[in-house]
């Protein structure tokens, strides 16, 4: 039997989920709810591994719903709210991308207030669910819309590369791996996670692809330090933890060797939610830890399985 | 008295034979008579006085005084004067033998002094002339002797100019040689000009250096240099005159270890033409449907132009085997034979590395041709079970043309060890069995490979049939035919080709070493068969499995079990295949489903059965304590759970396309804008946040309702299935949205409306997660409205009565 996730329960409804990057080693997240009529609030929660508990490290009140936090990359003390769709910090504190509906934009963050730098109107990308930064270029940034990948240049604001058909349905999410660069993973409404090398273009292949969710995947992420390990969360109520040692990831011939390679891949799935899960992060002081956030509510810490951990440290 | 007579006159002869005798003797001087006679006694006979007279008186003791006074006191007178008569006649007698005697031999004492004085002068001068004669001949000698040493300096002399004659005759062909050389190049006899410089080479060699000899050396040098350039250059072209070409060069004295790779690259040359020229045939034999018609009327014509295949003989697998073993073996075996008398053993390992690579392209190429030919019987027979293919030219073979390439294996495998003792390096048994065993490994994967795509191509048929139908209303009637088409055909195939590999046994003797493991190996091809084609299964829709789970390790990589039997038609799967998973109907998913439920249910008893009756007691058996090679519980299991996994995917595809229409219908809900806001009458929520509490508190009541659970072979399950997934993305959806009060309102009577259709779908405890959803929507639409105000259920009814009156309002409702 699979050892129990350790649970925490908000008052309302929530779905944005973040991991706080700045200060000590601690496993800290940040939780943000979403509730049309009723003040909302963004929870600072903090792991303690010794004592598995989950405390309440700090509480704010909050106008309007929370659907995506943005924790600060280097101070703890400052984060960012979204309160429709996505944005995204880039590890310069200074920058930020906002996406909605038909819309890209680029900030500048200073002390005196944000000032937009940049405004891009894709008018048919009236579907931009979700972006993420290139780790290792602050100049390109991934986007996704509708069944469609997108790269983008940020200085000229354009359209690089587009990947048609990503998904046979909506794409959810995508992130990028923090160690191999063009290394990503994109979750749809197709209930399947796929991995790409972000090199090969407009044509680019999958380079493997899991299916362990039944409904639509709503979150997929990296770990910050091993890349094999994949975390997702679905409408389906669980979240699937994925193991893919044999992912080559960015080399050119790697699709045959991904596909293969994809067939190694251990997936194990923790069914502590039952709703919606919308959120997962990762721990950001211990690379075994991760959260996830369901609709109702509930957040959960949980591990991953020595037998996976020793796989990868061994 | 005649006798009286007789004896007398004998006793007369006697007598005086007797007086002869002692003459002599006494002549002699041999005195000793033999003949010491005692007295003769007077007693004696009449005659005897007679004897006794004579004998006494010749004897040594006879005393004429005793004797004469005996007889004169015996004897009368009468007898007396007869004696005296008879005694003086007797000495008148002797007197006359005396004279005779005396005068017979005096001449010859004469004449024998005579010649002994004659003689003792003679040898006397003998001995000078002797002498003489030494003396003679020794200057004889002499002179001679010096006559000789006089003339042998002349015949010296005579004979270096003879040696100096023949030399300089010599010399002239010498000089002669860059001329000769030259015309005979010109004229293209290479041999003749071989020849003449290998008799000049020594002199060259020796005096080359020297005054005249030099340019003379130097022009015939070039000559030869060219002339090893022509034969080289000939060497290259003309393949088939290596060996002498190589001959002459060794002659010229050219480094031959040079020519050894030109030797082996001519013998390559010429190998691989052969193997060339077997390859431009192949297509005539394969005549399978890959191959074009023309292709196939070309490679008949080289067939019939470099190997001599009359016109309206067929080239049939077998022929061609024994073609292509004939031309290329013995030009192989050639090669190494030439090479060994050639070269010795120097430089060996160049030609077992050059023979290699030619055994090697042979092997390939009769691999490739074999395969292929394998491949075509293989398709054709299944295209021929399944009737919807049309295959190339060729006729189906009823054995799935198990003889016809057992044949061909048996030629091989016979021929090939031939060459073993040539070139032992090339282990040309063991490959020729490794080429045995493959290629029935491939024939065997080819004809179930065969068997799959058939499946797989009436599958993909039924799909395009679907989709064609996809704007209609479309009814179960293709799916339940093509139903009955795919179980056919993979029942009787299975069967067929169980039957037809049973032909391999039969002939045990081309399977060589290998037949022990036949059947293991065909069982073994079963099983991956009826697995990868589970797996095709899933892949054909796109269905992914789950990595690392029991399917998955079940399951043969789907990429590399058909991959070389389909060749060039299908090697674009993978990705390729990324396509038609998108445009598979949902109603293929329900196909294959069933298809693998006949997979588990029956066609594994009848493979057992089929099993069991063609190879009765054997298969496993090989390795004693291995597991059986088809283990009928592993593929029912993974069929079981494969048609499952489909069935999963299948619910998974309708609830997406419910999803996307669902979202398509909520989105003017958001709008606001609609008949339901002119409903008058609202039911509030005394408090959101405790209606919240409420299903909470609800919740913990109610069992965990699982909304995803397994999916039963029952329409009703099926359909509770695709009805939930449908559900739960309207779910998803709504919590997007921030609706007014209008839109709550439509969508409370858009869930009002539906429960009653959903309703026949949910029984059981699929209902109760439909229920359970339909709630869900109706909370979600709550939560997410500015003005969460619902209606009153008597007021829905009322608005969905007159809707039904007037289709128009309906219409402008939703």
């Amino acid at each position: 039997m699979p050892e129990r996730g350790v649970t925490y329960g908000l008052k309302y409804q929530a779905r944005s989920l973040a991991a706080v990057r700045a200060g000590d080693k601690r496993s800290r997240w940040l939780v943000g709810t979403v509730s049309l009529r009723e003040e909302n609030e963004v929870q600072l929660l903090q792991y303690d591994p010794d004592k598995e508990t989950i405390e309440l490290a700090a509480s704010y009140q909050h106008d309007h719903e929370i659907w995506q936090l943005l924790p600060h990359p280097a101070e703890a003390a400052k984060l960012l709210t979204v309160r429709n769709r996505g944005g995204q910090y880039s590890a310069n504190p200074e920058s930020l991308v906002s996406l909605e509906e038909g819309n890209i934009r680029t900030w500048s963050l200073q002390a005196s207030g944000a000032k937009m730098t940049a405004d891009s109107s894709p008018g048919d990308m009236t579907q931009l669910w979700a972006g993420c930064w290139n780790p290792f270029n602050q100049q390109t940034f991934y986007t996704a819309d509708a069944n469609n990948l997108q790269v983008w240049d940020l200085r000229s604001l354009k359209v690089v590369a587009e990947v048609q058909g990503a998904h046979s349905a909506p794409v959810r999410d995508v992130d990028s791996s923090k160690q191999r660069e063009h290394l990503l993973i994109s979750a749809g409404d197709d209930a399947k996670v796929r991995y790409w090398d972000m090199r090969q273009g407009s044509k680019a292949q999958p380079l493997a692809e899991t299916s362990t969710h039944r409904h639509w995947v709503w979150q997929a992420r990296f770990n910050p330090v091993h890349d094999q390990l994949v975390l997702s969360c679905s409408s389906d109520a669980l979240v699937s933890l994925t193991y893919n040692p044999g992912l080559m990831g960015p080399s050119p011939s790697g699709q045959q060797k991904g596909t293969s390679a994809g067939q190694d891949a251990v997936s194990r799935s923790f069914d502590d939610h039952e709703e919606s899960v919308y959120g997962v992060a990762w721990s950001h002081g211990d690379p075994w830890v991760f959260a996830s956030l369901s609709y109702d509510g509930r957040f959960v810490v949980n591990k991953v399985p020595g037998q996976i951990k020793y796989k990868i440290l061994i | 008295m005649a006798a009286a007579e007789q004896r007398m006159g004998g006793a007369m002869a006697d007598v005086k034979a007797q007086r002869v005798r002692d003459l002599l003797s006494s002549y002699y001087g041999n005195n000793d008579d033999a003949a010491s006679d005692t007295p003769e006694t007077p007693s004696e006979t009449s005659r005897a006085p007679s004897k006794h007279t004579a004998g006494g008186l010749d004897s040594l003791n006879f005393d004429a005084d005793r004797y004469l006074s005996q007889l004169l006191r015996q004897a009368r007178l009468k007898a007396l004067m007869q004696k005296h008569i008879e005694m003086s006649m007797e000495i008148k007698t002797l007197d006359s033998d005396m004279q005779n005697l005396v005068y017979e031999n005096y001449n010859k004492f004469i004449s024998a002094t005579d010649t002994i004085r004659a003689m003792k002068s003679n040898v006397g001068n003998m001995d000078t002339s002797m002498a003489s004669l030494k003396e003679m001949i020794e200057s004889v000698a002499d002179r001679s002797g010096a006559v000789n040493a006089k003339l042998q300096t002349r015949r010296d002399h005579i004979e270096e100019l003879s040696q100096v004659r023949s030399l300089l005759q010599k010399l002239q062909a010498v000089f002669e040689l860059p001329k000769q050389l030259k015309v005979a190049i010109d004229a293209g006899a290479l041999e003749v000009a071989v020849n003449s410089y290998a008799d000049a080479a020594p002199l060259l060699k020796r005096y080359g250096h020297k005054g005249a000899f030099r340019k003379v050396a130097a022009e015939s040098g070039e000559c030869a240099k060219r002339l090893t350039a022509l034969l080289r250059q000939r060497l290259v072209q003309n393949n088939d005159e290596a060996a002498e070409c190589i001959q002459m060069v060794r002659k010229l004295g050219g480094p031959i270890e040079s020519l050894q790779e030109d030797f082996l690259h001519c013998m390559q040359k010429r190998m691989t033409g052969i193997l060339d020229t077997a390859a431009g045939i192949m297509p005539a034999v394969l005549a399978s449907e890959s191959t074009s018609a023309t292709a196939t009327a070309e490679a008949r014509q080289k067939a019939e132009a470099s190997w001599g295949v009359a016109k309206d003989q067929t080239l049939t697998l077998h022929q061609y085997a024994v073609q292509l073993d004939q031309r290329f073996l013995s030009e192989l075996s050639q090669t190494g034979a030439l090479f060994s008398e050639l070269f010795g053993s120097s430089g060996r390992a160049q030609l077992v590395k050059v023979t290699r690579s030619a055994f090697s392209e042979y092997l390939k190429l009769l691999r490739s041709v074999l395969e292929g030919a394998a491949t075509g019987y293989a398709r054709s027979s299944a295209g021929a079970l399944s009737g919807s293919r049309n295959t190339g030219n060729v006729e189906a073979p009823k054995d799935w043309g198990a003889g016809a390439v057992a044949e061909a294996l048996h030629t091989i495998s016979t021929d090939v060890p031939r060459i073993h003792s040539i070139l032992p390096e090339l282990s040309a048994s063991d490959r020729g069995t490794e080429l045995v065993e493959k290629v029935v490994r491939h024939h065997i994967s080819a004809c179930f490979g065969s068997l799959e795509s058939s499946a797989v191509a009436l599958v993909e048929a039924a799909g395009a049939k679907l989709s064609e139908g996809a704007g209609r209303e479309t009814s179960a009637q293709p799916l339940a035919q093509a139903h009955t088409e795919i179980t056919t055909v993979l029942a009787r195939g299975l069967k067929a080709v169980v039957r037809a590999l049973k032909g391999y046994q039969q002939r045990q003797w081309s399977l060589l070493s290998w037949q022990d493991v036949f059947v293991d190996r065909l069982q073994g091809q079963l099983q991956h068969m009826l697995l990868s084609l589970l797996s095709r299964f899933l892949q054909l829709t796109g269905t992914a499995v789950q990595a690392g789970s029991e399917l998955a390790k079940a399951l043969p990589d789907a990429g590399t079990s058909t991959v070389d039997t389909q060749d060039a038609s299908t090697s674009g799967r993978g990705s390729g295949e990324g396509a038609d998973v998108v445009s598979q109907p949902p109603g293929v998913l329900l196909l294959l489903a069933r298809v693998c439920t006949f997979l588990e249910t029956e066609a594994v008893v009848q493979v057992m059965e089929t099993l069991a009756s063609t190879f009765p007691g054997q298969g496993g058996g090989s390795g004693g304590d291995q597991p059986p090679a088809f283990v009928a519980g592993t593929v029912a299991r993974v069929a079981g759970a494969t048609s499952s996994r489909l069935l999963d995917e299948y619910v998974a595809a309708q609830g997406a396309r419910l999803s996307l229409t669902g979202g398509a219908a909520g989105a003017p809900s958001t709008a606001g804008g609609g008949g339901a806001a002119s409903v008058s009458t609202t039911q509030s929520y005394a408090s959101p946040s405790g209606n919240a509490m409420e299903r909470n508190v609800a919740r913990l009541f109610t069992d965990h309702v699982s909304l995803f659970g397994e999916v039963q072979f029952t329409a009703a399950s099926i359909l509770a299935a695709v009805t939930c997934a449908g559900l739960k993305a309207f779910v998803e959806m709504v919590r997007l949205q921030t609706l007014n009060r209008a839109g709550m309102q439509q969508l409370q009577l858009d869930v009002h409306y539906l429960r009653p259709f959903l309703r026949r779908h949910a029984s059981g405890a699929e209902g109760a997660a439909i229920h359970h959803l339909l709630d869900e929507v109706v909370a979600a639409a709550v939560e997410r409205s500015t003005e969460p105000q619902l209606l009153d259920a008597a007021l829905m009814d009322k608005i969905l009565a007159s809707a039904k009156r007037s289709p128009a309002d309906m219409i402008d409702m939703t």
